[in-house]
């Protein structure tokens, strides 16, 4: 009897710590739906709530202000319990600098859901949140954000935010921006029949869509562009809507000025937005790994953004590749590239502020692969035009429509609505937070965590003692990536030894090979303080050797910006 | 023989307290920069604006000269300060910055005397002589540095705005890593150490000054050089963390140095830099930069070559467009009408705030460097040589010249506690940079405003005919307008076109678009060439006769021009 009681009692115990995402139908502590959207206020709604719900591991705060004036967010995730936010490594995850690419605040909000659901029940996530530091910011843009759900848009529509730009050089910023003719939500086409110098013909197997004519065909249509007027009469129609410029080429490091780089503003960081999250990531010298989310295309991005910057050092490209080849394992269709060679050049972007400036391992994951609407890289012409009809039930697309428009007489409006392609369909969202969180995951657990190694204490004569320490680096990501230590970025690592009021240091170094190859190499000054500027390697160690006149305790303490600080006490 | 030595040092002190006294005199500190801007600013033909705050709590600020946009608007109470605002409109602007460089105090100066000549006149004779044109100064950009350079103790001459950084980067800041004035001369000079790993030989022409061995020539270094102070963390480092900070004339963005901690964190990181950027980018309408520094783009002129950076090569300008140059040499000929060449500026522009005025501004971008001690001139060839005749007798130069000698300060040995036998010398705080007789400053700022008034002179000068009307046909009617610059300048660089900072002229018929039957309704001329530019339109209208058109022709940075027509 006392068995079966405590058998049943242990089932409900494991019942009660059942982790979230293990397949098993669990009410987790905090509801939330991710088979949806949210804009900027529900997201802050949310984040209070959070942390409202798990105080003890949460901190919201807000990093700076938008130029609508609207809060960014950043969510701190730290067991304080277990040391300073700032005696950690840190990873910092952010999204949506692009305003139209949406769908990576929600895989901020997912993280921070998961981590906490699953604190003291995974393994795993216990130990991230007690060794590790999350910064996250759901949305970088907030108004970008905001304008691409409450305004119309196309898919890719509202990319900046809205400073208002003088796009046309007329002398007048944001005055002629697309229309929403026919009060879809959404900014898709113009078409007008004509009997001339048509260039257009509707699909024969579909005449929901247009196709190209060929030389010499007849055609029925012209396409006049995205639906809009000519707001400021100037004979040109949608030629300077909100914004106009990229924040994600704002940034410092390989900046270069607009008529190089599209978008990157008068000077580096223009945007309070950008400002803020730089500002941020200086401040904090323990971030150790950068992830920003944007859309579309399925890919795990890195560094260099342009070929005029050099290849980043080859013990960083091993540590890239191997966090990128187990990327792709972990989400189907997503391809790990290099911006510049694979997608396009990129100036001032953010992972030239993260690697480059602040020589931190650093990725942009581009969400949402398409091959994923079928779930194969056996792709179809018509895949698309499929997908709305087998899977979303026509909801991409809007029907053409007569209209009679301003400028263009009789047209027709219609086509794909911005919901029809680089987010994924609401049904799939939750997939694509968890995969790209589990990416982010691995990211995090390959931070540094230096320990210590073996230790010796050897009488090299009478009251003269050989001291050497070792310190490890289990983790993938070294104290110091190799760019950091080419550039000089941030602070070396530092190694300091104290020793009695009797005792003196007499030499130091750091020891070189292995025997019977082994050597040291000398320090000239600062005997106490030995300063290592490529930190401790990637899953490796390094051992420094101290002279020392005169008996121990000596106490050693280890300081590294990324790596924590260590101390331990050494005897005889 | 002991006496001496504390007699010589006795004068050393005297002197050294008595240079300082003296340019504590002759230039005014940033407060009294500031006080006096605001004071100016009062007046009916200016109007003071509070450029930016340093992150030590002084302000930048800029005088605007120039007649307001509507003289019979009364001034508006801007601020505690005291500031009143104009109804100021658009005009084109000169602006000349100066001060940039703390140790620098020559051109701060300059431009206060300049601002006090200018709004001393009448303001009659003032608007007449600007002739619709404004000149805007930031005499002092960088006042934390002014104020050290001008009032700290003991002295020591720094360029750039005080930042505390980490340079040495062993986290710790200052301690024991700063400079010290080890002979108690009042000044930080600098040390220079007899050591097999020193890199530097004693010039052979100027002994007192050290350059880089050449091991081409033989030759094997035997100094190092490092500022007065002692090794206080331990680390074989000396004066290592001074205090300097970040060079503002550095900071700007074009072609600016990443990882060099004197240039600043990245382009703009600088509270200074960032304020000046965005009081430029709120006035449009200034056509040049000049800036009174380290540069001088009169003396050796900016490179240009064709096919220079864009967006297809991905790579920026660093030379001028090949277009572009002729305005640069016309410039320089007119300041050396004035002004003859008297030392060679600095030649590498990174981050400098002239070569952002010109490469991302798309304006005219000017450097000159008003005072630097320069090595006597040897005498000249030819006995009728006019330049050097000329030379001889222009008192900056000889000033300059005199600085050179006595500017320095000569290696005295000193027992190191650390080093041993060293020896302290070099230059004086402030002398290589700034004049120390007043009238020099009086001809320098008497010079500038010459040169100043020249440049205005060149700016286009856009006028439009009157419209030529004709009748076609009953109901039908035929309108011609030419548009011209008169100018020494084109409205708009090439390099402004390139980087598409210059606005195009926009020229609007104000009338129904469906009653311009031929003609561009709205057409923009991206440039009018300096002098010869023209644009001649021709638009064919359906309206009745009588109807009253205008027809607005606005070029950039000034109010649009109207021609009002009545169709017959």
């Amino acid at each position: 009897m006392k068995s079966s009681i405590t058998c049943v009692a242990t089932i409900l115990l494991l019942v009660g710590c059942l982790p979230a995402q293990t397949g098993r139908q669990t009410a987790p502590t905090f509801e939330l739906a991710f088979n949806r959207f949210y804009d900027h206020a529900e997201i802050g709604q949310i984040l209070q709530r959070m942390q409202a719900t798990w105080p003890a591991f949460l901190s919201l705060d807000v990093i700076g202000t938008s130029v609508g004036g609207r809060e960014i967010w950043v969510m701190t995730v730290n067991n304080p319990n277990t040391g300073a936010e700032t005696e950690k490594a840190a990873i910092y995850i952010d999204a949506n600098i692009h305003g139209n690419e949406v769908q990576g605040a929600e895989v901020c909000l997912y993280t921070l859901w998961y981590l906490m659901e699953n604190y003291g029940k995974l393994e795993r996530i216990t130990t991230l949140i007690d060794e590790r530091v999350f910064y996250i910011v759901p949305t970088v843009n907030p108004d970008g954000r905001d304008h691409w759900f409450h305004a119309a848009n196309t898919s890719s529509s509202s990319r900046t935010g809205i400073a208002p730009v003088d796009s046309d050089r007329d002398g007048v910023a944001d005055e002629d921006p697309p229309n929403d003719l026919d009060g879809d939500g959404s900014i898709t086409q113009m078409r007008k029949r004509v009997t001339k110098d048509a260039t257009h013909k509707t699909n024969p197997d579909d005449p929901r869509f247009m196709v190209r004519c060929k030389p010499g065909e007849a055609g029925e249509f012209i396409m006049l562009g995205s639906e809009g007027l000519d707001d400021d009469g100037d004979g040109r129609v949608n030629e300077d809507g909100v914004g106009g410029y990229d924040m994600n080429r704002s940034n410092p490091f390989d900046w270069q000025p607009e008529y190089v780089q599209f978008g990157a503003g008068p000077y580096p960081l223009y945007w309070p937005e950008t400002r803020s999250v730089a500002e941020f990531l200086f401040a904090r010298p323990n971030i150790a790994a950068l992830q920003s989310y944007h859309n579309a295309g399925g890919m795990m991005l890195r560094g260099p953004g342009a070929e005029s910057v050099p290849e980043y050092p080859r013990a960083d490209l091993a540590v890239y590749d191997e966090l990128g080849k187990k990327g792709e394992r972990q989400l189907p269709f997503y391809r790990y590239l290099i911006i510049h060679k694979d997608l396009y050049t990129v100036h001032g972007g953010f992972v030239n502020l993260g690697a480059e400036g602040l020589g931190i391992i650093s990725f942009t994951n581009e969400l949402w692969a398409s091959p994923q609407a079928f779930n194969t890289k056996d792709r179809q012409p018509n895949d698309r035009e499929d997908f709305n009809d087998l899977v979303m039930m026509g909801s991409f697309l809007t029907d053409w429509k007569p209209y009679d428009h301003p400028e263009y007489g009789p047209i027709e409006i219609g086509g794909w609505n911005m919901w029809s392609s680089r987010v994924p369909p609401s049904f799939m969202l939750e997939e694509l937070c968890h995969r790209n969180m589990a990416f982010t995951l691995l990211h995090a657990e390959s931070m540094p965590k230096p320990e210590w190694g073996p230790s010796t204490i050897k009488a090299i004569s009478p009251g003269l003692f050989q001291v050497r320490v070792t310190l490890k680096n289990p983790k993938l990501i070294p104290t110091r990536t190799a760019l950091a230590a080419q550039k000089k970025i941030g602070l070396p690592d530092f190694v300091q030894i104290s020793v009695p009021g009797t005792a003196k240091v007499v030499a130091a170094g750091i020891v070189r090979g292995a025997w019977p190859h082994e050597s040291v190499d000398p320090i000239e000054n600062e005997l106490d303080r030995i300063a290592l500027e490529s930190g401790l390697p990637s899953r490796g160690d390094v051992t420094l050797e101290w002279i020392i006149l005169g008996d121990g305790p000596y106490d050693v303490l280890y300081l590294s910006e990324k790596g924590g600080r260590l101390t331990a006490t050494l005897g005889l | 023989m002991r006496f001496m030595s504390i007699l010589a040092i006795a004068l050393a002190l005297v002197s050294t307290a008595q240079a300082q006294a003296d340019f504590e005199k002759l230039y005014r500190d940033p407060q009294a920069v500031r006080a006096r801007l605001l004071e100016l600013g009062l007046g009916a033909m200016a109007q003071s604006v509070v450029v930016g705050v340093t992150d030590e709590g002084h302000e930048i600020i800029a005088l605007e000269i120039g007649r307001p946009h509507d003289q019979a608007a009364a001034p508006v109470p801007d601020d505690a300060a005291g500031l009143v605002r104009r109804d100021w409109g658009r005009k084109p602007a000169l602006l000349v910055v100066a001060g940039l460089e703390g140790h620098r105090l020559v051109g701060t100066e300059v431009l206060l005397r300049l601002a006090e000549n200018l709004l001393a006149l009448d303001a009659a004779g003032l608007d007449q002589r600007l002739a619709g044109r404004r000149i805007y100064l930031v005499p002092c950009a960088n006042p934390n540095a002014a104020i050290r350079n001008l009032h700290g103790r003991p002295h020591r001459e720094m360029i750039g705005n005080g930042r505390l950084q980490d340079l040495d980067r062993d986290g710790r800041r200052g301690a024991g890593e700063a400079t010290e004035d080890l002979d108690g001369d009042g000044m930080i000079l600098s040390m220079r150490v007899v050591d097999p790993k020193g890199d530097l030989v004693a010039d052979a022409e100027d002994p007192r000054t050290l350059r880089t061995a050449d091991p081409k020539k033989n030759e094997r270094g035997r100094y190092l050089v490092h500022p007065e102070s002692t090794d206080g963390d331990g680390d074989g480092r000396y004066g290592e963390e001074p205090g300097d900070g970040v060079r503002i004339d550095r900071n700007f963005p074009h072609g600016f140095r990443e990882h060099d901690q004197a240039s600043g964190r990245y382009a703009t990181s600088e509270p200074e830099s960032r304020a000046l950027l965005d009081y430029i980018l709120a006035r449009p309408e200034i056509e040049a930069v000049l800036v009174y520094g380290g540069h001088d783009t009169f003396v050796k002129l900016p490179e240009a070559a064709k096919d220079e950076g864009d967006r297809r090569s991905r790579k920026p300008a660093m030379k001028l467009h090949p277009d572009d140059k002729a305005h640069y040499e016309a410039v320089t000929k007119l300041r050396q009408e004035e002004i003859l060449p008297r030392i060679e500026g600095v030649e590498d522009e990174a981050g400098s705030l002239h070569a952002w005025a010109y490469y991302q501004f798309g304006r005219l971008g000017l450097a000159a460097n008003l005072f630097q001690a320069r090595a006597p001139a040897k005498a000249g060839p030819k006995d009728d040589d006019a330049d050097q005749a000329a030379k001889l007798q222009d008192p900056v130069v000889a000033e300059m010249e005199a600085a050179w000698t006595t500017g320095f300060a000569e290696w005295t040995a000193f027992d190191h506690a650390q080093l041993g036998r060293v020896e302290l010398g070099g230059w004086r705080p402030l002398v290589r940079t700034n004049p120390q007789e007043a009238s020099s400053l009086v001809l320098l700022a008497s010079q500038e405003e010459q040169f100043l008034f020249k440049i205005l002179d060149q700016f286009a000068v856009v006028e439009v005919e009157d419209p030529v009307v004709k009748v076609l046909a009953p109901g039908l009617f035929e309108v011609r307008l030419t548009v011209r610059n008169t100018g020494g300048l084109p409205t708009a660089l090439a390099q402004g076109l390139r980087n598409r900072q210059a606005d195009p002229v926009l020229v609007r018929v104000d009338i129904a678009r469906d009653a311009i039957l031929q003609g561009d309704p709205l057409p923009r001329i991206d440039n009018l060439p300096a002098r010869i530019g023209e644009e001649r339109f021709r638009w064919v209208l359906r309206a009745k006769g009588g109807t009253r058109l205008a027809i607005d022709v606005a070029p950039p940075r000034r109010h649009a021009l109207r021609k009002e027509i009545t169709l017959p």
